[in-house]
């Protein structure tokens, strides 16, 4: 084997999808090398140069379908597995929802690679063009489950018992009340990123949504009929996008302050 | 209507979103004007992806369920043939019907697992799995497994595995117009 085999599945336009061409000159350089050397790279952590992208790991993986197991096929199989698992939300004992999507989604990709071996599965590619956001595809996947964040929102509920009794001051109501695109970064910019975007992760997903497109400085609704809003986008009144985004905004500044997160 | 037709899947467009090489404002709000129906999947994806993922070491729970998946896809190798046609692109199948001068109908009914391993004539299947690179015994192993759940799985949980029914050999040739003197031709077991 000198050339790896091209990948199969087509883009949205119908062009063929081509690893990009870091991944393309690595898996030439690694398909060269023994099956031992392989296994050793697969130990190696990102930053050496003799890393193994996931990219790459996942080809040897798919690679392999017609060969019997054995200690090289093992070796790479664990190695792609605990790659996937990296990119999973970690296990937390007070969210219950996070475990779910995590051992769900390496399940279900562990089925689908099972499957490939019988029958290729082109929406396997994807792995091999982009990891990273394919895994995150898949525990965003895990995450829309009907009733995912019925125990969530068990944990995140206003507490009776907190000094705000379940309701909101006035000045969260007004912090809320003006959030925008322009000033969205002004409330939530200095606040430490992964604890943030984790909290908005828990929101319901039309306002996970509504909170993406002001961050990516949509304006929720315009006088300029030639401007993309976020109120065109989802085909939502003005009002309703607001309500929304109110309501999100409650309950980020809710768990933050808690530090439920 | 055709537009609706050609609407892709979400799972489609979610995907393709995922592997766009930026995720900026403009790719994020290309994808919402052109795939509407999923301006919220799409967006939230948006989110997910600018997550830093938080690396943690791996928990005994972990480990075991890396080790369970590895001991499952151990056994299905173990036990079930690798789809000897899967992984052969069509028109390297095309090539192969052309060498044993057959229609590329004949040979989908192989690929799609259609045919009944013992309808096969020895002579056939010798020619057949020489053009394809294989033995004889990995062909009729491949198809034999044209019942098992795992070869039809779909890459969508909600989708119902397909049941191919099994034809006989000859019954294949004559659905593909095979003309009577090929077909004797093909059928015979000894030259």
């Amino acid at each position: 084997m000198t050339a790896p085999s091209p990948l199969r599945k087509r883009s949205l336009k119908g062009d063929l999808y081509v690893r990009s061409p870091e991944i393309g000159d690595k898996l030439r350089e690694l398909i060269t090398l023994p099956q031992g050397d392989i296994m050793v790279r697969c130990a190696v952590e990102d930053g050496d140069p003799k890393y193994i992208p996931s990219e790459c790991l996942m080809y040897f993986v798919r690679a392999n379908r017609e060969n019997t197991p054995g200690i090289y096929f093992e070796t790479i199989y664990g190695a792609l597995l605990r790659r996937v698992m990296d990119q999973l939300p970690p296990e937390d004992d007070n969210d219950i929802t996070n475990s779910e999507i995590r051992y769900e989604s390496l399940g279900s990709f562990a089925e689908t690679l099972a499957a490939d071996r019988m029958s290729y599965d082109e929406g396997l590619d994807y792995y091999e063009i982009r990891f990273k956001e394919s895994v995150a595809n898949l525990r965003k996947n895990a995450a829309r489950k009907p009733n995912r964040n019925k125990n969530r929102n068990r944990t995140l509920d206003p507490n009776p018992e907190d000094a705000e009794g379940g309701e909101f001051s006035p000045k969260i109501e007004k912090a809320a009340g003006s959030l925008d695109a322009e000033n969205f970064e002004k409330y939530f910019g200095s606040h430490d990123r992964a604890s943030l975007d984790k909290a908005i992760s828990t929101l319901p997903e039309l306002q996970i949504a509504i909170l993406e497109m002001l961050k990516n400085d949509m304006p929720i609704d315009s006088k300029n009929p030639n401007v993309f809003t976020i109120s065109k986008a989802l085909g939502k009144a003005e009002k309703t996008i607001r309500l929304q985004r109110d309501q999100a905004m409650k309950k980020l500044i809710k768990i933050l302050r808690k530090g439920e997160v | 209507m055709k537009a609706k037709t050609q609407q892709p899947q979400c799972e489609e467009v979610l995907s393709a979103f995922a592997v766009e090489p930026k995720h900026d404002s403009d790719t994020l709000q290309r994808y919402l004007k052109d795939y509407p129906h999923y301006a919220v999947e799409i967006a939230s994806l948006s989110h997910e992806l600018s997550r830093k993922s938080e690396k943690t070491a791996f928990s005994e729970k972990d480990k075991n369920a890396i080790e369970a998946a590895w001991k499952r896809h151990a056994v299905a190798i173990s036990t079930c043939p690798a789809d000897v046609f899967a992984s052969i692109p069509v028109p390297r199948l095309r090539e192969v019907a052309r060498t044993l001068e057959i229609p590329l109908q004949v040979i989908a009914g192989f690929k799609e697992h259609k045919v009944i391993p013992s309808t096969i004539p020895r002579r056939f299947l010798a020619r057949l799995s020489a053009a394809i690179n294989r033995t004889a015994e990995e062909v009729t192993a491949a198809l034999a497994f044209s019942d098992d759940p795992i070869s039809t799985r779909s890459h969508k949980s909600d989708e119902k595995p397909k049941t191919v029914p099994s034809v006989s050999f000859e019954r294949l040739l004559i659905e593909a117009e095979v003309p009577p003197d090929k077909r004797a031709e093909l059928m015979a077991e000894e030259k």
